[in-house]
């Protein structure tokens, strides 16, 4: 077997928009996702998830349908397709994935709302990005933007791992 | 590692086809499951995915309680079946754009 694209380290948080390219097999970034999602399924490492990931995979998949119809040759997507996504999502999640309780935990929450004041980063991110920093494990993300502004904290940017950048 | 009690052990539990409880004395609920989870893991062994653990004070102090057991091999069946299942489904899935702002989207 070939090594994988982006070794993945025995415990990581996964970030919504690595789920999301792999679900909808995003362009540019479906062999990365994959390579990540391949490895925590096979058990090379334990991929945690706050259970807010559920919220933003909804939103991203309406975001596709809503794609369809703003730029329907582009970025369209069928309803079926996006139920399809939306059921692989499914059973990664209660098979594979390890859904923690971000924001019922005291410590996550504080730590969030600290990086929404200090660094601008928005409240889902921030439980993501709170989650990898209180448990020192890495944030491996597709999200430029939340890297961008955690490279204001030399402590917060060195837990995030820009896919197909940093790792 | 912070488990502090296990009861009954693992070989026993298996033989009386009993679930386990695992004990943890981590700080906070996560830790707690991540250290069940890994403890678990370690033993061939899978937790009960309970979000949040119970807690309770025994002899060994505080405690965060975790419920595992030894998966029967149509379990590990069932997930090849199910991850065979979601690859299928991939096929017929287009690519699409990222529709995040990421640099692919313009």
């Amino acid at each position: 077997m070939s090594a994988p694209l982006h070794p993945i380290p025995s415990e990581l948080v996964v970030d919504t928009s690595v789920v999301v390219a792999w679900a909808f097999k995003e362009q540019g970034r479906v062999a990365s996702a994959e390579s990540i999602i391949n490895q925590v399924q096979a058990g090379s490492g334990r991929a945690y998830v706050p259970e807010l990931l559920w919220a933003e995979f909804q939103q991203a998949a309406e975001r596709k349908l809503h794609a369809n119809w703003v730029a329907r040759d582009r970025l369209g997507l069928s309803q079926p397709h996006v139920e399809s996504a939306y059921q692989s999502m499914l059973q990664l999640s209660v098979g594979w994935l390890m859904m923690l309780p971000a924001l019922a935990e005291p410590a996550v929450r504080d730590e969030a709302w600290q990086l929404r004041l200090a660094l601008g980063i928005e409240s889902y991110d921030a439980h993501f990005v709170a989650l990898a920093l209180l448990y020192d494990v890495e944030l491996w993300t597709f999200d430029q933007r939340v890297c961008s502004l955690a490279s204001a904290d030399a402590r917060v940017r060195h837990s995030i791992k820009l896919v197909g950048v940093d790792v | 590692m912070p488990i502090v009690h296990v009861h009954p052990d693992p070989e026993q539990a298996h033989r009386m086809g009993v679930p386990l409880f695992v004990d943890s004395s981590a700080e906070d609920n996560i830790q707690a499951i991540r250290e069940i989870d890994r403890w678990c893991r370690e033993r061939g062994l899978a937790r009960a995915q309970e979000l949040h653990l119970r807690t309770l004070r025994t002899e060994h102090g505080l405690v965060r309680r975790g419920i595992c057991y030894r998966p029967p091999p149509a379990e590990y069946e069932q997930r090849e079946l199910e991850w065979a299942e979601v690859l299928r489904r991939r096929e017929s899935m287009p690519e699409t754009l990222p529709t995040d702002g990421g640099p692919e989207s313009g």
